[in-house]
């Protein structure tokens, strides 16, 4: 690679510049701002003060009816009320946009390669094609979560020009590699924005909109709320 | 009363109360990823046929950018103006719903509150004397 491109950083061609050194800086910042973004959640909640209720009465479970399909009308309703119920079509697009943005990274042969070449981690690997289907399923996905951002008008009043960057921040990896795989336009040029985009996705995590990704778990797990996963332990 | 105190008294205040809270509720608000999917948890919201203002993050953010850009030198009408959208338009009852975990109830309250520093008490429509909207609870 280095010898068919000219040099631009020193003894480095552009493409081992952002495979390198800037490949580290943006792995750094994903990883210290993620970390610094916990710390400021801890920082900023306090631990809530235990509240013991009394145990549901036994008898309250015994009236729970079962359908004939053997679910209980009680999980049938929690469901029917639950956003699954009420927004079914953007449950499931946006459940597979965000299975596929985890899954498609790690499970590109190329990838996978990759990251025995450089730490020797051995990773599942998925055909050529499937990693093909799968990446035209997201970009579909993100594609149907733009056009709702645009045509329904109680996300649009909210929605800034954050939100539409933020969504080219997180598809423009998956083009470019898509593109790439397919060795459209020229190889070189599109395999270095393919790097350059996936960097700036790593490292705009922890300081854009990105960031609901562990504030999702932080918050869904530790804040005490009726909505909450679990428990609960802390308070805003 | 806030009539009564001179205006750099009520800035001091809003600076300290923002300073107080700010930080958790800038943490809150900054990783709202503008889904619109809370509305439909908003009773109002659904009585009044999916008008954006009753969205309790339309409320939320709103208010919290209005009051935290203009929290040094914010003018009695924007105060007006934001006194309607989070008491008016939202009677804090905490069923909203946020996919994300987020308080929604908690920053429409910390708006409530600075609110509160400026003389600007909960105003309903009906303590106004404003005639009730004839659209509520209409079924199409």
């Amino acid at each position: 690679m280095s010898t068919a491109h000219p040099l631009l950083f020193g003894t480095w061609s552009l493409y081992e510049f952002v495979a390198g050194p800037l490949a580290g800086l943006s792995l750094l910042l994903f990883a210290g701002g993620v970390c610094f973004r916990i710390l400021q959640f801890f920082a900023l909640t306090r631990k809530k003060e235990q509240v013991r209720y009394q145990p549901v009465h036994a008898c309250y479970h015994a009236r729970t009816v079962s359908s004939p399909h053997g679910i209980s009308t009680r999980g049938m309703s929690a469901i029917r009320n639950s956003i699954l119920g009420t927004h079914c079509d953007t449950t499931i697009v946006t459940a597979v946009l965000h299975v596929l943005l985890f899954l498609i990274p790690l499970s590109v042969r190329a990838h996978t390669v990759l990251f025995y070449d450089l730490w020797g981690l051995q990773l599942v690997s998925v055909p050529e094609a499937t990693s093909d289907i799968l990446t035209i399923i997201f970009l579909g996905c993100a594609g149907a979560l733009i056009l709702r951002r645009t045509m329904v008008s109680r996300v649009r009043s909210i929605s800034t020009f954050a939100d539409y960057a933020v969504w080219l921040i997180t598809v423009a990896p998956f083009v470019t590699g898509f593109i790439a795989h397919q060795h459209w336009f020229d190889y070189y040029s599109i395999l270095v924005l393919h790097v350059v985009s996936a960097e700036l996705m790593l490292a705009a995590i922890a300081f854009t909109r990105l960031g609901h990704m562990m504030f999702f778990v932080l918050s869904r797990f530790f804040i005490a709320g009726e909505y909450s996963f679990g428990r609960g332990s802390r308070t805003c | 009363m806030w009539w009564q105190q001179s205006s750099k008294d009520n800035r001091n205040h809003i600076e300290i109360m923002f300073r107080r809270k700010q930080r958790t509720v800038k943490l809150l608000s900054s990783f709202c990823v503008r889904c619109g999917l809370c509305a439909d948890s908003c009773f109002l919201y659904r009585n009044h046929h999916g008008d954006q203002q009753y969205m309790p993050s339309y409320e939320a953010l709103t208010s919290m950018k209005a009051l935290a850009k203009n929290k040094k030198l914010i003018s009695r009408e924007e105060l007006e103006n934001v006194r309607d959208l989070i008491w008016k338009k939202c009677v804090l009852c905490k069923r909203c719903y946020c996919p994300l975990g987020i308080d929604i109830p908690s920053i429409i309250a910390f708006a409530r509150t600075i609110c509160r520093t400026r003389g600007m008490n909960g105003v309903y429509p009906h303590s106004l004397g404003e005639p009730e909207d004839e659209n509520i609870g209409r079924v199409e």
